[in-house]
């Protein structure tokens, strides 16, 4: 399966930390093989302080062929292409996440484990009174602010940020009955 | 005025047995005689209260309450768990859809720590439940004129799950630390 016929450009926004927005990014054929095979997947309700959503397992380990073929593309053409931009990352991991109507994310940074670049597919849109924003936050002294920018859920458009100190942001609560949902992971150093 | 039930010695002896559990907390039904809570209730919706936002931390409404006006509860706590506490820390709280409290990674006091309830008829499923960690997970439910009593040790943290859009009223409750020295 070609994923992309080429990949766009990679500059990152600095404002209100590096960041990248990247519409229509994979091939229509791929991205409709994607969402089909995700909706095959088993979701598990997580739970903390922070966040209720939906999520799988780790598919990285996946044995299903078009997971496996996704798992590889990160790991090869899309690691190349942030090593090109001057990003150098060992592996990449991969789960994908279902927010519902009630669901949410609260403000954090996402630093842990090495975590370097945080990537994000949108395989679903949501209007703008339908919550699932991603917010990124300004930050003073390492602690978020106000919202700087919010990005709604738009079908095939890749997120990238850096985590870092300053990289806080969230997902504003869904609202209504269609679903947010996302190919993510991180990849690290 | 408290329920007569818990000045009797017998009630108290059986919940100080119920308290030596792993994670010492207990929750009190029925904690103020009627008249004692609808009078409580009542001056809890007058002061002003302040929203406060810290993203990382917390978004609620409170107001700092005077010991005088919870004389009663902490007497009473300061009996059943044979304790003076030498410093106080009361506030009301007044939480609506999208407020939430998150863990704290630092460390902790030690202290009693008490939630007293207002809130009546809340769905569990709009959130809202004060939630304890240790080892554990320790959900209390928001549940009127109840009082619950916990010893916080330095590993303890405590969150307020979000309120979602599907909440229908406002919860209201006062939360207090009895710290001994």
């Amino acid at each position: 399966m070609e994923f992309v016929k080429v990949f766009p450009n990679l500059e990152f926004e600095t404002h209100p930390f590096q960041h990248a927005i990247l519409p229509h990014f994979l091939n229509d054929e791929a991205l409709h093989a994607l969402l089909k095979t995700l909706q095959q997947e088993e979701f598990l309700e997580k739970n903390s302080d922070l966040f209720t959503f939906f999520q799988t397992n780790d598919l990285t380990t996946s044995e299903n062929s078009m997971l496996k073929q996704t798992h590889a593309f990160l790991e090869g053409p899309m690691r190349d292409w942030l090593k090109h931009a001057g990003i150098t990352t060992t592996h990449a991991d991969m789960h994908a996440t279902l927010y519902e109507d009630t669901h949410y994310l609260l403000p954090h940074d996402d630093r842990l484990e090495n975590r370097k670049i945080a990537y994000l597919l949108y395989l679903s849109s949501l209007g703008k009174d339908e919550g699932g924003q991603l917010c990124l936050y300004n930050s003073k002294d390492s602690r978020p602010t106000t919202i700087a920018k919010k990005i709604l859920p738009q079908a095939n458009t890749l997120i990238l940020f850096q985590v870092s100190a300053v990289s806080f942001h969230e997902v504003k609560e869904v609202l209504g009955k269609n679903q947010r949902i996302t190919l993510g992971g991180w990849f690290h150093a | 005025m408290l329920n007569p039930i818990y000045n009797e010695e017998k009630t108290l002896a059986k919940i100080r047995e119920q308290f030596k559990a792993d994670f010492p907390s207990i929750q009190l039904h029925e904690i103020l005689a009627p008249e004692a809570y609808t009078q409580l209730r009542k001056t809890l919706l007058e002061p002003t209260y302040t929203r406060e936002h810290i993203p990382d931390k917390h978004r609620y409404a409170r107001a700092p309450l005077s010991k005088a006006l919870l004389k009663n509860i902490i007497t009473f706590i300061e009996k059943l768990l044979n304790i003076t506490s030498t410093t106080t820390d009361l506030h009301a709280y007044q939480m609506e859809w999208k407020d939430y409290t998150l863990m704290h990674d630092e460390e902790t006091k030690e202290c009693v720590e008490f939630i007293l309830d207002l809130t009546q008829d809340w769905d569990e499923s709009w959130g809202g439940m004060t939630i304890y960690h240790e080892e554990d997970y320790h959900i209390i439910p928001p549940t009127h004129n109840t009082l619950v009593i916990i010893r916080r040790s330095k590993k303890t943290q405590r969150f307020i799950k979000y309120i979602n859009n599907h909440v229908q009223k406002k919860r209201h409750f006062i939360l207090g630390q009895l710290y001994t020295r």
